[in-house]
């Protein structure tokens, strides 16, 4: 993986929830895929949704329009752990 | 003679679509059996392909049902086993002892044996007599509330008789009061609109396999944003697994335990084959078919007819007694001799043959749906005929 793209998560609360925000990304044309959660992220919910650094306004701006609540971003730092992101 | 007794060797007609739809569109079964087949995963349980394909294709399921009762937040329908655990989840979630509880006289055993239970254990219920063909007054419901009454709870329509109860005009006045509104849908949800946020229904029951044309095993619970229920059902959801306490988001709170993936999908499926056909055809095909079978009934002699005289004033159920006849021999005659399937006896709502005068005998009851016939009717009725003539 490249650094220009870079892998960033989006989690949810709820299974409903991911599923939910993942048609919504795949109907705008977000590269996105659905995963396990990484243990270390807490959340009730035990997917996540990754999609690339570069997608990460419109990810966001989406969520917002659909009134999708994220528990919260991560992205991958280089020693394998998962770092929340500031949130604006 | 009609064309029904002529059609084939064997005559099978199914009059007993209030118990269960029958036949379901192709579609429900290709749906059900392809899910069955190719989405063998758990939904939501696990991030491999099929149970995310499960879990894709109860979503999908539950925003087609949504659509059609206009439920906005998709994540606030819960899928149940029947109309009757949706019933259990709302009285016994919401209801503790000291509430007060308006119903009618019409519910079925669904709705009243968990009352009943429930006034055991010190909820006050006031059941508002409707009259004797089964209509609510609903000046006399509104009377019936008390500064306590905590949940007012109607059938939609009878399952006995049809008659159709106007809940919007009472899902206003309950709105207007704070109180909330069950309404029982079972026999209504894919034949009449039910529009949760017109209507003011704050919470919504029925089952998936009557007129939404689902597979058995499958129901639904609406709950409105605001109402709090405490699970009937706890238990693993995929969600929050190192936490003991029950999740509190929607829907895994009350969606304990393995969903019936085929069952819902199947739903899905009878859901779309409905909003593609509009309400309005099946409905104006259920009017049609019942006033046939109205005009017929009446002309036999020594049969009463009981209800709405007016097909636009009822479901296409219809429940009649003849010349005294044991409404059980007259179905078991219907079955044997004319390969008519009807229901006889109480249709589980003793307090509604209570109400329309037909406790404890009983009638005998044809319902009808959408991919019922006007031959199929006039073969039922040369059939009662000829039979009552014997
Ligand atoms: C009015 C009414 N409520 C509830 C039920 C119970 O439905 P289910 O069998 O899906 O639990 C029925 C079914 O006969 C019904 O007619």
């Amino acid at each position: 993986m490249t650094a220009a793209s870079a892998e960033i998560i989006v989690v949810f609360r709820t299974t409903h929830e991911t599923l939910t925000a993942e048609k919504g990304l795949k109907g705008a044309r977000i590269r996105t895929r659905t995963m396990v959660k990484p243990r270390s992220i807490s959340s009730e919910c035990a997917l996540a949704l990754s999609f690339n650094e570069e997608d990460r306004e419109r990810v966001r701006g989406l969520c917002e329009e659909k009134g999708w609540l994220p528990v919260g971003y991560y992205s991958l730092s280089e020693d394998g752990s998962w770092t929340a992101l500031e949130e604006d | 003679m009609s064309s029904v007794a002529r059609a084939g060797a064997v005559v099978q007609v199914y009059f007993d679509n209030a118990s269960t739809s029958y036949p379901k569109p192709e579609e429900v079964y290709r749906a059900t059996l392809g899910a069955l087949e190719n989405l063998g995963g758990n939904p939501g349980r696990a991030g491999h392909r099929k149970s995310l394909e499960a879990a894709r294709a109860v979503l999908e399921a539950r925003e087609t049902v949504a659509r059609l009762f206009n439920i906005e937040d998709t994540s606030r329908l819960i899928f149940t086993l029947n109309a009757t655990t949706a019933l259990n989840m709302a009285l016994k979630g919401l209801l503790s002892a000291g509430d007060h509880l308006v119903t009618t006289s019409m519910e079925h055993n669904s709705l009243m044996r968990p009352i009943h239970g429930l006034e055991q254990n010190g909820v006050e219920v006031e059941v508002v007599q409707c009259d004797i063909e089964g209509r609510l007054d609903p000046g006399a419901l509104i009377n019936a509330l008390k500064p306590r009454t905590r949940l007012i709870a109607v059938i939609h329509a009878s399952n006995v008789v049809g008659t159709i109860n106007p809940i919007a005009e009472i899902g206003k006045h309950a709105r207007t009061r704070g109180i909330p509104l069950l309404v029982d849908a079972a026999q209504t949800a894919g034949s009449l609109p039910i529009d949760v946020e017109a209507d003011c229904v704050d919470l919504l029951a029925c089952s998936g396999h009557k007129g939404l044309l689902g597979p058995q095993g499958t129901g639904l619970l609406y709950i409105k944003e605001g109402i709090e229920l405490e699970p009937l059902i706890e238990g693993g959801t995929g969600s929050s697994s190192e936490d003991l306490a029950q999740p509190s988001l929607f829907p895994d709170r009350y969606e304990s335990g393995t969903l019936n993936t085929p069952g819902v999908v199947g739903l899905g499926a009878g859901v779309k084959y409905i909003l593609e056909a509009g309400l309005e055809k099946i409905r104006g095909r259920e009017v049609k078919l019942t006033t046939l079978l109205l005009e017929g009934l009446n002309a036999i002699e020594g049969v009463e007819v009981y209800g709405p005289p007016k097909a636009e004033e009822r479901m296409p159920v219809v429940s009649f007694t003849a010349k005294g006849m044991d409404p059980a021999s007259i179905g078991q005659r219907l079955d044997d001799e004319f390969g008519i399937m009807t229901r006889v006896g109480l249709h589980c709502s003793p307090a509604a043959h209570k109400t329309i005068g037909t406790f404890p005998e009983g009638t005998v009851r044809v319902s009808m749906g959408y991919f019922n016939t006007g031959d199929e009717v006039e073969y039922f009725l040369d059939s009662l005929d000829s039979m009552l003539k014997r």
